[in-house]
């Protein structure tokens, strides 16, 4: 890395130039799968009897990972929040403008929108220890279950969410204490602790997820916090989700509502957990409400905005002009076999299904009637995993009328832009907020 | 209830309850983004501006808390400010465009948040100061803001039109000349020539502000300068209705006769302004010019009588010197006229001093050459063309018996000897035209050797007390101008300015007019540049010496009255009458005295001209009233951008070239307002009645 004020020289570029290396690697570099643009999938029209939900519920998280100044050792410390903004389609669609400059009343715009304050908390870092010595591993700990404890969109607690998705019965694997090798303990249940038969170390709900072996002492825990507020995400859409079903006014809203998340449908890593627990919710979720309504479908999506299959997506569009050889309103959900050949190689011929232990939502690629190329994840409740090597979801065709009028500027997703312009901690003043506590 | 004067509960409830908060009224357009000391920058939405009727560069904007009293920090909108997002917003902006190809507006390609987004944007303004208001509900104007937060909370509203008014008609100075209705509007705001169905408010103008004081008027020909100065003079005159004391002595200076006389434009000129009051002219107003048109049988003529009065029989030195006042004004004329000249003989008649010598008030001798040298002069003058006045030359006991019986020995120049001969046996008088044989003969014989004069001389200087010349020096001088034939007519030029009927110095009758606070208008627009520039001066150094001398005369008896006594001069085109900037001795000028001293004899000055860069900067510098109308050239607009708060509109200056659209600023202001100055026209009776 060099310093802020520092410029790289030319020798070193002019060394690899030089000589046949480049030309070297060009010759052994595998062939091109052919100079021809790859053909265009199977973009299909989109169906017009599809019925745009009213409203749409974007949920967004947020973190900064900072230093905290003057320390040593080296001492860090990270803000996570997460928050949802609820739109209101219909009310943005019948906004009045004025005759001259069609502008519409920013304070009645802004009504479309209602949100609260995002959740969030200052979670320790690298050798945070607490004035108690408590480690900064086990504060982090501390700190995420009484988040999750703490945190409701107004029906149960996100930590009761997390044990309803996992099951009161659900095994901690390993005791979160690294000099402890027991393993198999009990999930406390919500608002209780536990104890480790065999060290005492106490257990919570939390440790469920397992994030904090991701927080390793004295190193950067970025990771770990990532972690937790991917954790937070889904925890709130399936709290919001729960929420809303468990009353008739509230699954008279769902009917009419989107939900819309940032990134794949998906849950990584230590939380990967989580993927079946949540399909399961949406199977039992939109089972009721079937019941009520036979044609009722729970649209759950996300915006992708970078990866493979958003590069993808752009090479497919790119020729005879940038943007324009998808159609508008045409949509397109990879199979497996598509995606293993062209978009995420597997790493053998026996690989997995994509995405079938991950994932909760399977890829679609749809331009909108406007032009944006907009890259989907689409929560399929009806089917099992791999959603891949499924028919198209029963919600597609409302999820894309839904999406359809959801496009914006270059390739984006609304709900994504304003969820963030609502939730995002700004990367400058949450290291400034870091950093007073140097002082 | 109310008991004399003391003010009952009713009306304390009017004041208190019935004052209107100026954000009940306007129209909250957006947020001080950020601010500094002097400059502000406004965050406002399209949505905002389009419901405020628009924003228009250097219009005025209203910055105060959310809620609190009526006090706010005035803004002047200069132009776009950047916000920190407006590069993001230019590629969405350009992807919209793109998007859409060209085949319909690209804000369609967008949704209502991107145009959201879009449409918030910076206005950079001017802090021009603070409107405060105290306890009490007065208000108070500074000229600055002592304060400001990084992290501002101040909203921004767009005047309406009872607040606009209060901001463009707020008297920031008091005048010490109080008069009753002297406030009176000249106009309305305007802040763009394209605004349409716009918030306004009139313009006032405390006309008192141009007393003692210095005003310019900036604009191109047909940018509505002398409209704007019709209005002023028209709205200073009527200031006798309702204050009979003041009288304001005005003089215009007219290059196109379009004050002096009614025309198309105006319909009736400011010279019938009389008529709007049931004034009658002869006490209110008096023209002047080269001629007098059928139109104005009234008119004075702006000439004089070079040959001067005829000098009374008894010697009185007052009396002498109102006669020979226009003679000697009149050599000041024909010396300026020959002021090129390089032969010798045509020097020397210019250069000689016909001033009234001191010793001829007690002496007969030095009076007898002194009249011989006036008739002298006044020969030449007839030589030159100049039609004499109606009275006859005397030439009783100017030439003794030795020298009539020289000359007539001379046998050359006997005629002289007969003519004075002749004028001894009637009454001592002859005509012009043998005044100028006289002494056309009279110097051929002094200059000829062989004429017997020598001998003659001889003799008269060994019998004169003085020991001179017959000829003195004066008299030969003058003389010079015979020796060849073509002399006289180095100065014929001024015949123009001459008339040899007048009586009295028209300097001095537009000095008196003046005194009697008349409106008096010289029509120059007949003759030519040099004649009317110096016709000007004549009479700007009269005024001038007039109102010293009773500065002077006020200074005695403890101080200049500050009502009476004003007069204001009005310079059109005057670019014509003063001197260029920068060039040497300007200010030893009439104009730059008059610019520069003027004030504390009660002396203003309104300058009016298409080029700022022609006035002196020490004029303009002492410049409290100007007026900015349309200027083409940028170098002009640097001129006027150098002074109080201009720079803020040298664009729009430079821009629009509509009659009547000007900036201005007075005294008793303390920023400068654009309006549209309303058209001249006179409300007289009977053009009301048909």
């Amino acid at each position: 890395m060099p310093y802020e004020d520092e410029r790289a020289g030319l020798a070193a570029i002019a060394a690899i130039a030089g000589g046949n290396r480049v030309q070297g690697f060009r010759d052994n570099l595998a062939p091109r799968s052919g100079d021809e643009l790859p053909p265009l999938p199977n973009f299909e029209p989109v169906s017009t009897v599809g019925r745009p939900r009213s409203f749409v519920v974007a949920i967004d998280g947020s973190r900064v990972y900072h230093p905290i100044p003057g320390r040593l050792p080296a001492t860090e410390a990270g803000l996570v929040s997460v928050g949802l903004v609820v739109i209101n389609l219909e009310r943005l669609a019948t906004l009045e403008w004025l005759p001259e400059s069609r502008a519409v009343d920013p304070r009645e715009l802004r009504k479309t929108e209602s949100f609260d304050p995002p959740m969030g908390d200052i979670l320790p870092g690298r050798n945070a220890t607490r004035a108690d010595g408590l480690s900064a591993k086990n504060w982090f700990r501390e700190k995420i279950n009484d988040g999750l404890e703490r945190a409701s969109l107004g029906g149960e607690t996100f930590a009761e969410t997390l044990v309803a998705l996992l099951g009161s019965d659900h095994k901690i694997d390993n005791c979160p204490n690294e000099d402890c090798e027991a393993s198999g303990l009990d999930m406390p249940k919500p608002g209780e602790t536990g104890e480790c038969p065999t060290c005492h170390e106490t257990l919570r709900p939390s440790d469920g997820l397992r994030i904090h072996t991701q927080f390793v002492e004295h190193q950067r825990a970025e990771e770990a916090h990532a972690r937790y507020m991917d954790a937070l995400e889904i925890l709130a859409l399936m709290n919001a989700l729960r929420y809303l079903a468990s009353t008739q006014q509230g699954r008279a809203a769902l009917q009419k509502t989107a939900f819309v998340m940032d990134g794949p449908l998906a849950a990584f890593g230590t939380i990967a957990v989580l993927s079946q627990a949540v399909r399961d919710e949406f199977r039992r979720i939109q089972q009721t409400l079937v019941e009520e309504n036979p044609n009722f479908n729970l649209i759950v999506m996300s915006g992708v905005k970078s990866g493979p299959f958003v590069e993808h997506a752009e090479e497919l569009d790119r020729a005879p002009q940038p943007d324009s050889r998808i159609p508008r309103s045409h949509a397109w959900l990879p199979n497996n076999k598509y995606i293993r050949e062209h978009i995420v190689p597997g790493s053998s011929a026996q690989s997995k299904p994509w995405g079938e232990l991950t994932y909760f939502g399977r890829p679609v690629i749809f331009k909108t009637d406007s032009g944006q190329r907009l890259v989907l994840n689409l929560a399929q409740p009806e089917g099992d995993p791999p959603l891949t090597n499924l028919s198209k979801p029963r919600a597609l065709t409302d999820a894309l009328a839904t999406a359809d009028r959801l496009g914006v500027g270059l390739n984006q997703f609304l709900p994504l832009r304003r969820a963030h312009a609502q939730v995002a901690i700004p990367f400058r003043a949450g290291s400034d907020l870091i950093r007073t506590l140097a002082q | 209830m109310t008991t004399g004067d003391t003010s009952g509960a009713i009306d304390r409830l009017v004041e208190e309850a019935g004052r209107t908060n100026f954000r009940d009224s306007s129209y909250k357009v957006g947020v001080v983004y950020s601010m500094s000391y002097s400059n502000a920058i406004v965050a406002i939405y399209d949505y905002d501006r389009e419901s405020a009727g628009g924003l228009p560069k250097g219009g005025f904007l209203m910055a105060a808390k959310q809620e609190g009293d009526e006090s706010f920090v005035l803004l002047r909108i200069l132009g776009e400010a950047r916000l920190p997002a407006a590069s993001s917003n230019d590629v969405t902006r350009e992807q919209a465009v793109q998007s859409t190809a060209n085949e319909k507006p690209w804000p369609e390609a967008l949704e209502a948040w991107s145009k959201d987004r879009l449409s918030l944007h910076g206005l950079e303004c001017r802090i021009l100061g603070t409107f405060q208001v105290d306890a009490q509900g007065n208000r108070r104007f500074a000229e600055d803001t002592d304060n400001y937060y990084a992290v501002s909370d101040l909203m921004v509203w767009k005047p309406d039109a009872s607040t606009l008014n209060l901001i463009v008609n707020h008297t920031h100075r008091s005048n010490p000349i109080d008069a009753e209705g002297a406030e009176v509007p000249v106009g309305v705001t305007r802040f763009a020539a394209a605004e349409r169905g716009a918030t306004v408010a009139e313009v006032n103008l405390k006309v008192t502000d141009l007393l003692q004081r210095r005003t310019v008027y900036f604009g191109m020909s047909r940018s509505g300068k002398s409209n704007a100065i019709k209005v002023t003079a028209e709205q200073i005159y009527r200031l006798r209705t309702a204050n009979p004391q003041l009288r304001i002595g005005q003089l215009i200076f007219d290059p196109n006769g379009e004050y002096a006389q009614d025309n198309p434009q105006d319909g009736p000129g400011l010279h019938r302004v009389h008529e709007t009051l049931g004034l009658q002219r002869v006490e209110e107003v008096e023209t002047f010019g080269l001629y007098i048109p059928d139109s104005d049988p009234e008119r004075k003529l702006m000439k004089i009588n070079f040959y001067g009065n005829e000098i009374p029989p008894e010697w009185e030195q007052n009396l002498v010197e109102d006669a020979l006042e226009q003679l000697l004004q009149g050599q000041e004329i024909i010396r300026e006229e020959m002021a090129g000249v390089t032969a010798i003989y045509t020097r020397s008649f210019r250069d000689v001093d016909l001033s009234i010598p001191e010793e001829v008030t007690n002496e007969h001798s030095p009076r007898v050459r002194y009249r011989r040298s006036l008739l002298a002069y006044q020969a030449a003058l007839h030589a030159a063309g100049l039609k004499p006045p109606h009275w006859l030359p005397n030439v009783s006991g100017l030439f003794s018996k030795d020298f009539v019986d020289a000359i007539r020995n001379s046998g050359r120049y006997a005629v002289a000897a007969q003519i004075i001969d002749e004028a001894n046996k009637t009454s001592n008088r002859i005509s012009w035209s043998q005044l100028e044989s006289l002494f056309r003969n009279i110097g051929q014989f002094i200059s000829d050797g062989d004429s017997g004069y020598a001998e003659f001389n001889g003799q008269s200087k060994a019998k004169s007390s003085s020991g001179e010349d017959w000829a003195e020096p004066r008299l030969a001088n003058l003389l010079q101008i015979f020796r060849y034939s073509n002399g006289p007519r180095s100065f014929q030029n001024v015949q123009i300015q001459h008339s040899g009927g007048i009586e009295t110095d028209f300097a001095t009758l537009v000095m008196d007019n003046l005194e009697e606070g008349k409106l008096v208008i010289v029509d120059q627009s007949t003759g030519g540049p040099q004649q009317n520039e110096r016709a000007a001066e004549r009479i700007m150094r009269r005024v001038f010496e007039t109102q010293q001398e009773r500065f002077r005369s006020a200074v005695a008896q403890g101080g200049m009255d500050v009502i009476s006594n004003h007069v204001l001069v009005y310079v059109e085109e005057a670019h014509n009458l003063l001197p260029a900037a920068n060039v040497r001795d300007a200010l030893r000028t009439i104009w730059a005295r008059t610019a520069k001293e003027g004030s504390k004899m009660n002396l203003g000055m309104v300058l009016a001209t298409q080029a700022p860069s022609s006035i002196m900067s020490e004029i303009l510098s002492e410049t409290d009233n100007c007026i900015l109308a349309y200027l083409n050239s940028a170098r002009e607009r640097r001129v006027v951008g150098e002074y109080m708060d201009f720079e803020d509109f040298l664009e729009q200056i430079g821009q629009v070239s509509e009659p009547g659209f000007v900036r201005i600023r007075t005294l008793s202001r303390a920023y400068t307002v654009p309006m549209q100055f309303k058209r001249f026209r006179l409300d007289l009776p009977q053009l009301a009645a048909s």
